[in-house]
């Protein structure tokens, strides 16, 4: 397929750039992004590819990851690469195997999340069309077939992801204030319920301890060091079998990761 | 247009607009254009115990294909005298920017505009002159009604 070149590294001058070529460029990536899916294709590890990190560091880091992780899915760059990798994952894994404990537990909690919504004041009027994109998900049908295909329906998750987050944040403010370097209600509206903006580790604890899951990130950065894992909510990880979300983090983003034992 | 998305939002806007008109609230009011649900007019009415009491403002309302996870473009098209209003209509108000959340809808759009006509932000204002003249509430509403009716700032 053709499509415009987009500038390399080498061919911008960063000393002249007007707010103008930064604006356009800006908008090119954001034009280009737009056109891919929002979650790609399973695909071996050791086809991951980042363009802006030293690739000697990059290549032993990925190395490393092929000794416990089989492979990956990318999420589209539009600033909901958290919220997006992470339902996909945990829906996914919730449609393997429905029946299972585990599974049983988080479409409980899952459909509990608009009362707790509604506990925070959200008017449930509002937020039902939203409700029902997600647990809709929990369909393996609409899973595969709506969920992550359809822009619409699947931004409508991630936003209420979103607001499960501002729900977790608002309920249990005295867990999360200290990690904030402004008033609460401000980070929530700027931070957190608009489309686009990334996360922080504050909202992927809300995550956690809303959902009562498990996440196991992968940072891949671009110091010397060996990759760096991070796990979230490992109380509820009752026992070692029970799934775990596993995301990969590259600077400024997040994909989803696959262990070999899954 | 993606039809899933052109769906969607018509369903969301149909049901907007079903909402506002059973509310009936008073003083603020909203309705499609033509056929298309994407363009919408409304209106609000200045509020008792403000300068803008009496006076009525006709807004437009475009939504985008991604509404509501996208904020629509509002703007007055009544000439409009007022701190976070420019002489275009264009519209300063934090909740249609930066503070964006798909929870908000027509409703409570209007409902905000409507007490932001009463209660400017006069640290980020768009009409630094009308911003000045705030705290002199007679010349104002001077202001404010001969631009209402005449158009010309």
């Amino acid at each position: 397929m053709d499509s415009p070149k987009s500038p390399t590294e080498n061919e911008i001058n960063y000393g002249n750039l007007s707010d103008d070529t930064i604006i356009d460029y800006e908008t090119l990536i954001k034009e280009e992004e737009e056109q891919r899916p929002l979650v790609s294709e399973y695909d071996d590890i050791s086809n991951y590819k980042v363009n802006y990190i030293d690739s000697e560091i990059f290549s032993k880091k990925i190395d490393q990851l092929k000794k416990t992780c089989k492979g990956y899915r990318s999420v589209r760059k539009d600033g909901n690469c958290f919220y997006r990798s992470f339902s996909y994952k945990y829906f996914e894994l919730y449609n393997k195997n429905p029946s299972s404990k585990w599974s049983k537990e988080m479409k409980k909690i899952g459909e509990n999340t608009i009362n707790v919504l509604t506990s925070a004041n959200f008017e449930k009027e509002t937020i039902e069309d939203f409700y029902e994109f997600f647990m809709d998900s929990y369909d393996e049908k609409k899973f595969k077939e709506a969920s992550f295909t359809d822009d619409y329906t699947s931004n409508g998750i991630v936003f209420y992801l979103r607001l499960i987050c501002s729900a977790e944040l608002k309920l249990n403010h005295e867990k999360y204030e200290m990690f904030l370097e402004e008033p609460l209600e401000s980070f929530i509206a700027k931070q957190v319920e608009p489309l686009g903006r990334d996360v922080d580790n504050v909202q992927i604890m809300a995550i956690v301890n809303a959902l009562k899951v498990c996440i196991n990130i992968a940072y891949l950065d671009s110091t010397d060091y060996d990759v760096n894992w991070i796990k979230f909510g490992e109380e509820y990880q009752k026992d070692p079998s029970s799934p775990v979300i596993n995301l990969l983090f590259t600077p400024g983003h997040y994909d989803m990761l696959y262990r070999d034992n899954e | 247009m993606n039809t899933t998305e052109g769906l969607n939002v018509t369903k969301r806007l149909q049901n907007e607009l079903m909402q506002l008109m059973m509310a009936g609230i008073p003083g603020v009011s909203a309705f499609p254009e033509s056929d298309n649900l994407l363009s919408w007019v409304g209106t609000i009415e200045g509020a008792p115990g403000t300068v803008y009491h009496g006076l009525s403002y006709k807004l437009s309302l475009k939504f985008p294909v991604n509404y509501p996870y996208t904020a629509p473009t509002i703007k007055f098209t009544t000439p409009c005298f007022h701190p976070n209003v420019d002489t275009e209509g264009n519209i300063c108000l934090d909740i249609l920017k930066d503070k964006w959340s798909a929870v908000y809808n027509v409703q409570t759009i209007l409902l905000s505009l409507q007490s932001l006509l009463g209660e400017p932000n006069n640290d980020s204002p768009l009409n630094t002159y009308a911003a000045q003249m705030w705290n002199k509430p007679e010349e104002f509403k001077k202001q404010v009604i001969k631009i209402h009716n005449t158009g010309q700032f």
